[in-house]
């Protein structure tokens, strides 16, 4: 069993993801729009979403092993011809660390197996490291744009990249090929001890 | 009074212009399924033959409103994806409501299985089917309420390839006539879809 799900965002989940979108570090790293926005309009906003907008827009809850809700994830500028999209993540404070990275490939598996979604936009931050290091992000980034966006007071640099299938595969081989090295040298420690 | 038997009429092609099917030859009828009328068309053509001819409907079938029928469709799972060309794995209830009500469609339960229509708006007695299991009977319910309530006469089915829905319809009296290839996407390929294709008695007078 899977320990990360993704599911649609429901009208249940708006008070969750609405006091996320209240916390400091979403407002840095994301978007502080909710400063702005009683909550009223924030419901109204992603009801929106929910209802109306799934040709441009789509949003998703992150579930753990258990169901729990460990964040949500959204999709934007779909060009459903393209087959190409922005992928966005809103992790929960308390899963920080945790699950980042398993969230991040099912919500890649989901829209590629399901959505038929070939070219997958991302955006972070360059003083983000919630989900990737630094050194990942500089790794990442095909384009590093200045003055992208402001938020919370201050200009943000971002770093932008795109991941195609090719691309999913590569990682997947390089992430296979260094837990098997991981194990290897495990089991040489364990064999040189006994 | 309508049965709501399907027939088959390979020979469409060479009756007569303006004929109409079921006045011309004998219809194939499942016989029991309305008692009063059984010896009316007791003329079966060999090779017309439905998997249960003889059988009466049992199943019944309720009608559901929007939002019960997309409860039961989420609910359903995996059987439901390609459901009138709906995919409850990728699009949320309100859409997959919106575009219930876009198609005009109509969701009911018979039994255990959800069943759906939507009439062609082109050609009101031709009826677009769906349902989620491999239940011969569910299939029979509704086109009999079609046949019965809505005068439907000829009825069409895109079924994703290897779905059990497939049972449903060869078992009901449905033939496959055709294979949309790559017609749907899950599970990170492209999938076939098949259509059947059956027919029911047209009362109208020619």
């Amino acid at each position: 069993m899977p320990r990360m799900t993704v599911r649609h965002f429901t009208e249940a989940d708006i008070p969750i993801r609405s006091e996320l979108l209240r916390e400091p570090h979403f407002q840095a790293n994301l978007t502080d729009f909710a400063v702005s926005t009683d909550d009223d309009g924030l419901t109204a906003n992603q009801h929106r979403t929910i209802h109306e907008d799934h040709q441009y827009k789509r949003m998703f809850t992150m579930c753990g092993p258990k169901g729990e809700i460990v964040g949500f994830s959204w999709i934007t500028s779909i060009d459903w011809p393209s087959q190409s999209c922005e992928l966005s993540f809103g992790v929960l404070p308390r899963f920080r660390g945790g699950l980042g990275a398993e969230a991040v490939a099912a919500a890649h598996d989901y829209l590629r197996a399901e959505l038929n979604m070939r070219v997958i936009i991302n955006q972070v931050f360059a003083h983000n490291t919630m989900l990737q290091s630094a050194d990942a992000l500089a790794t990442s980034r095909q384009v590093l744009a200045s003055y992208d966006t402001f938020t919370v007071g201050e200009w943000r640099s971002a770093c932008y990249w795109t991941l195609t299938e090719e691309d999913v595969q590569e990682r997947q081989r390089q992430g296979q090929a260094r837990r098997q090295e991981l194990a290897e040298r495990i089991r040489a420690r364990v064999q040189q001890s006994s | 009074m309508t049965d709501s038997a399907l027939v088959h009429d390979d020979n469409r092609e060479n009756r007569p212009h303006g004929t109409r099917p079921g006045r011309q030859a004998p219809l194939l009828r499942r016989q029991g399924a309305l008692p009063h009328e059984a010896g009316e068309h007791g003329d079966v053509r060999p090779g017309d033959a439905i998997a249960d001819a003889g059988s009466p409907i049992d199943t019944e079938l309720s009608l559901l409103d929007a939002a019960s029928a997309v409860v039961k469709l989420r609910e359903t799972g995996d059987a439901a994806r390609g459901f009138l060309g709906l995919d409850p794995v990728t699009q949320n209830d309100p859409l997959l409501a919106k575009h219930l009500s876009r198609m005009s469609a109509q969701v009911g339960q018979a039994g255990e299985t959800v069943v759906g229509w939507a009439q062609n708006a082109d050609q009101p007695r031709q009826a677009m089917l769906a349902t989620t299991s491999d239940d011969a009977d569910a299939v029979r319910a509704m086109v009999k309420f079609l046949a019965t309530y809505q005068r439907c006469t000829s009825y069409v089915a895109m079924v994703p390839a290897g779905a059990e829905a497939e049972k449903a319809f060869t078992g009901s009296g449905f033939r496959e006539i055709g294979v949309l290839p790559e017609h749907r996407y899950a599970g990170g390929t492209y999938h076939d879809v098949r259509v059947y294709f059956g027919r029911t008695e047209d009362t109208c007078p020619a």
